[in-house]
């Protein structure tokens, strides 16, 4: 996103719901339980938590670190592991032609084919290193709109999910033509129009 | 059609081509009411595309020194602006940023430098805060933008008077 440095790319986000009246508690509270753990991932292929923005290894959020002014400023980090899939069908090759050779006969049934590919693909997942990245998030609690640093629909995906976990709230992509938040009488006049033709 | 499951981003490509109209016809401001000029220039680069999905064509034009003819041509084939790099003004300083139209969402926005090393190194919740004014101002102003063109989207004036208007400018 670049809150920090650099350049800023970003998402808006409704906030839509409403936080419990101790909702610094209730935030503090929440923002640690779905923290990132830094724990081995095993046949996990991804795994996801909140980080601190300035230390992204802090995931203890000390004295509310995350709260500045107004504004609460975090990071996801997603941690995924991706296995090639050139690899994937060179091991499961390698393991067919192994069974054949063991059996000696040349036909393999489908449900052998199928529990090889999946036998070689935990074992893959679990000598793949993660690759982490990390996503800034600016939201104004008073003014119920949230900014993301990424415009990932896969990325996005995740982040809503979690922060509805988290905070028990929904997210709704910000666009000025939504007319939930536009007055009936315009939006009705919206819902009328069709695109126009310029040419 | 209900309004969970309108498709409306055709506004958003309307709003968009319907900007560098309007920033063209002034020289780079658009007068909002109620909020006075805000300088706004479309630079190098822009998408326009026409059609969804598997119908969709889309062209690109770029060029430091250009003045984005091939995306006026596009226009004239019926193609609207999907994203384009803008240059957009914010009290005395600048930002530039790609804007995508159909999400309304701001890309790789270069912020001006308003704090020195030193300053950095001392506040850092200053620039952070900074940074974080200067964004939800740009998103402010092209939410004031849209307002403004939703207005005249929806005013019978727009197919009399705004539209023959964007027509011949799509011809100089």
């Amino acid at each position: 996103m670049g809150l920090i440095k650099g350049t800023v790319t970003v998402s808006k986000y409704r906030v839509i719901g409403s936080l419990p009246d101790n909702f610094k508690n209730f935030i503090d509270e929440q923002i640690k339980r779905f923290a990132f753990r830094d724990l081995s991932m095993g046949e996990s292929e991804k795994s996801l938590g909140w980080t601190s923005l300035e230390n992204i290894l802090d995931t203890k959020f000390e004295y509310a670190n995350y709260l500045i002014a107004d504004y609460l400023i975090f990071s996801l980090r997603i941690d995924r592991k991706v296995v090639s899939p050139a690899l994937l069908k060179l091991k499961v090759l390698e393991a067919e032609r192994q069974l054949i050779e063991e059996r000696g006969k040349g036909k393999i049934y489908r449900e052998e084919r199928s529990e090889i590919r999946e036998r070689m693909h935990l074992s893959l997942v679990r000598q793949t290193p993660p690759v982490p990245s990390f996503h800034e998030i600016c939201w104004n609690v008073s003014k119920g709109w949230l900014l993301f640093g990424s415009l990932s629909e896969k990325v996005r995906e995740d982040f809503e999910d979690l922060f509805k976990d988290t905070f028990k709230l929904t997210l709704r992509p910000f666009v000025p033509w939504d007319t939930k938040y536009i007055n009936s009488h315009m939006a009705e006049h919206i819902l009328s129009i069709n695109s126009t033709q310029l040419v | 059609m209900n309004a969970s499951t309108a498709d409306l981003t055709f506004l958003g490509r309307e709003f968009l081509t319907w900007l560098w109209f309007k920033s063209e016809e002034r020289g780079g401001t658009v007068m909002v009411p109620d909020v006075g000029d805000i300088g706004i220039v479309f630079a190098q680069k822009m998408v326009l595309a026409s059609g969804e999905g598997q119908y969709s064509e889309t062209v690109a034009c770029s060029g430091i020194f250009s003045d984005l003819k091939e995306g006026k041509a596009a226009l004239r084939k019926g193609k609207k602006i999907k994203e384009a790099r803008i240059k957009l003004g914010i009290e005395s300083n600048e930002c530039e940023f790609t804007f995508k139209a159909d999400s309304f969402q701001i890309q790789t926005m270069k912020l001006p430098a308003t704090l020195n090393m030193n300053e950095e190194e001392v506040d850092k919740e200053g620039r952070i805060l900074e940074r974080i004014y200067l964004t939800e101002t740009a998103f402010g102003m092209m939410e004031k933008l849209f307002s403004f063109f939703l207005n005249k989207r929806l005013s019978p004036k727009w197919d009399s008077e705004e539209v023959p208007r964007i027509k011949k400018w799509m011809r100089e």
